[in-house]
């Protein structure tokens, strides 16, 4: 009977590997081999409007990325913009997710959709949207002037790191209140309701029941938001302004100005690695801190 | 550069059967006419019966949409007449064409579009063709700036490409805003511009106006050779450009829509035919110098022949089509910019509103007007492309 049982159950795992294989070899074939090579090509041999890259293999590329001082500004641009971005799509995210799990009832998927639709807006639109939103005679400004708040248009709402940093957030959001969401689903109104019977205070309560919980979600969220965030080049190009440069856009014009593929991968590469050494400390972080068992601590 | 919708008119019974009416009296009259015209007043489709192949089926485009002649009345009207039809594929830039041919992504593309900054790395890249100059017969109607052999479009004495239009970069401004004139590049260093700016980022097109402003190149005429002794000099200069920017656009189309929404009170890099796209778009405060003290880049826009082109004869009909006066000022009324043909200002007179016939009249390729100019890829004696666009990122980003 136990054997049968064994039997069963390997028979269904390696269906359940068969089954994966199509989606592992999608991954591969659209993310893990064109990763690949741009990643030979930071190692082969260029130039300016080559628009190719070809071996000897070299390590010029690299270096020139670790050793140019000038790249410390992207290196802080680039944290910048993804770790504001994270930040506060967790601060803002954190209460919508939980608002839908505990409040919104019967609208419950009415907002989950919205959320979505939200998501599968032009992102260009969204863009030049911002700029309408947040210019100087735009709807911010506009109303503050009628309010009396402002006694002239605020020429910082747009074309600074704040309006990228807003128009970035908007565009993510809808994706971290979905993951947090999917965090908060094993959260029991009972165990809030328990804690409150044991006398733990509302700060207690976050700490040792809801963080516990959604932790790796929450994490995952804000890896997910500040990639995105941080390797963003057409946000600051359409709503930045002077010193916002990033290595996402140094890359950008290594390919599409310069015409230099093995300089244009060097710093994509860069800032991917960068960029996952980032979420790695935060995976960490959430470890060392206990917060990753999925139960209330 | 940006496009201009064509305007359509809606056609009503009445005029619809006065436009019958007239091409039955036409049709009558029509051995009449052309036994009285005689062969000396040769243009449009006329021409293409004694020099070049007609146009007939499919002319594969790649490059920059809008510079294709599709909506210019006359070049579709001989499309639709010859038999054949355009298939265009649109690029970002001249940049992205060169790539998809080097990648291999542009075999059988028939007609190419450009610039004359790209012309020598075009033909590097074994991109084009030669062309015959005697099946181009309309080759006569080009004004005399865009004649010889010594010009961009000539490769060691031979013709790859044929101009079709010129815009010089110039400064551009809303006179609601800005109450004085700009007509030297050095004002965009004045502090009274401070944050209202809108800057189109171009490195190349940068460092062409910087060298210009400064004296910096070593030929004037050839703005896109800097020595590396003056890095220094265009840096210094565009350092002080640099606190009078508000916004970055990636297109001049883009700026037009900075200048709508008035974000910008003036733009960095602009062209003249700008302020007839901005009024189109319903903002007539625009204003330009067309040409700005001490001079400045002109990119005069070309096209080519595939190297694979399979219906190579059509591109030549074409070409000659283009160079045609009417079809010519029409297309540069299209993309508000300067003709390279004569006759085409009376043939299309409304293109002295988009630029008055005489601002560039013997001064292209000159130190005051010099063609737009990529700097080098390598070289030990000019600021090469690489550190230029390295210098530029720091300059303007970080």
């Amino acid at each position: 009977m136990a054997a049968a049982r064994v039997a069963t159950r390997r028979r269904r795992r390696s269906w359940l590997v068969l089954g994966g294989l199509p989606a592992a070899g999608v991954v591969a074939a659209l993310a893990v081999a064109p990763a690949l090579v741009l990643l030979s090509y930071a190692f082969m041999t260029g130039g300016a409007e080559q628009y190719d890259a070809a071996p000897p293999f070299t390590l010029g590329n690299v270096g020139d990325v670790l050793s140019d001082d000038a790249n410390l500004s992207l290196v802080r641009n680039t944290l910048i913009q993804g770790g504001a971005v994270a930040a506060i799509g967790i601060a803002l995210g954190v209460p919508m997710a939980y608002w839908i799990h505990f409040h919104a009832g019967r609208a419950r998927p009415w907002v989950l959709v919205l959320l979505v639709c939200a998501f599968l807006q032009s992102y260009l639109v969204r863009l030049y949207a911002f700029r309408t939103i947040l210019g100087e005679r735009g709807i911010v400004n506009e109303t503050l002037l009628r309010l009396g708040i402002a006694d002239e248009p605020a020429s910082w709402l747009l074309f600074t790191r704040f309006s990228v940093i807003v128009a970035l957030v908007h565009i993510t959001l809808p994706i971290t209140v979905l993951l947090l969401y999917v965090g908060f689903r094993p959260l029991d109104r009972r165990y809030i309701e328990l804690s409150d019977d044991l006398g733990a205070s509302a700060i207690g309560r976050w700490r040792y029941v809801v963080l516990p919980l959604i932790a790796p979600a929450a994490a995952s969220a804000a890896i997910l938001a500040f990639l995105i965030a941080a390797l963003d080049y057409v946000t600051p190009s359409l709503l930045g302004g002077p010193g916002l440069a990033t290595f996402a856009i140094k890359a950008r014009s290594g390919f599409q100005e310069l015409g230099n593929y093995p300089d244009g991968a060097a710093y994509a590469w860069a800032a991917l690695l960068g960029c996952a050494f980032v979420g790695a400390l935060l995976l960490l972080a959430v470890r060392v801190a206990g917060l990753n068992r999925q139960e209330p601590a | 550069m940006g496009s201009r919708p064509d305007t359509a008119t809606g056609i009503t019974r009445r005029v619809a059967l006065r436009r019958a009416g007239s091409g039955a009296v036409l049709l009558t009259g029509l051995p009449t006419l052309l036994a009285a015209c005689g062969d000396d007043e040769e243009t449009g489709a006329a021409a293409t019966s004694t020099g070049p192949p007609k146009a007939k089926g499919v002319i594969d485009y790649l490059g920059v949409e809008g510079e294709d002649g599709k909506g210019v009345r006359s070049l579709e009207r001989y499309l639709s007449r010859s038999g054949a039809r355009l298939q265009s594929t649109y690029t970002a830039a001249p940049a992205e064409t060169l790539q998809r041919f080097k990648s291999g992504r542009a075999d059988g593309v028939d007609l190419v579009d450009f610039s004359n900054a790209q012309v020598a790395q075009f033909h590097a890249a074994d991109v084009m063709q030669e062309i015959d100059p005697e099946r181009v017969p309309n080759l006569k109607n080009l004004s005399a700036d865009y004649r010889g052999t010594d010009k961009p479009w000539y490769v060691d004495g031979k013709l790859y490409a044929i101009p079709y239009y010129n815009g010089p970069f110039t400064p551009v401004w809303d006179t609601r805003a800005v109450s004085k004139p700009i007509t030297s590049w050095d004002q965009y260093r004045e502090p009274s511009l401070k944050g209202r700016l809108g800057f189109y980022s171009s490195p190349e097109g940068t460092l062409n106006i910087a060298a210009i402003a400064t004296g910096a190149a070593k030929d004037p005429t050839r703005p896109g050779e800097v020595p590396k002794a003056k890095l220094g000099d265009v840096s210094r200069w565009l350092e002080d450009v640099v606190p009078n920017v508000r916004s970055f656009a990636p297109s001049l189309g883009d700026l037009v829509n900075q200048f709508k929404a008035r974000e910008i009170d003036a733009a960095f890099g602009g062209w003249a035919g700008f302020a007839g796209i901005a009024a189109l778009a319903g903002v007539n405060t625009i204003s330009y110098t067309a040409l700005p003290s001490p001079g400045a880049p002109a990119a005069v826009e070309v096209w080519s022949v595939g190297r694979d082109a399979d219906n190579a004869d059509s591109v030549l009909a074409y070409m000659n089509q283009v160079l045609d006066p009417r079809a010519n000022g029409e297309l540069n009324l299209f993309l508000a910019g300067g003709p390279s043909v004569d006759g085409a200002y009376e043939a299309v007179p409304d293109l002295e509103k988009v630029l008055p016939k005489d601002a560039y009249a013997g001064k292209l390729g000159t130190a005051e007007l010099p063609y737009l100019q990529l700097p080098p890829a390598e070289s030990d004696e000019f600021i090469t492309s690489e550190e230029w666009t390295a210098k530029f990122t720091e300059l303007i980003g970080a």
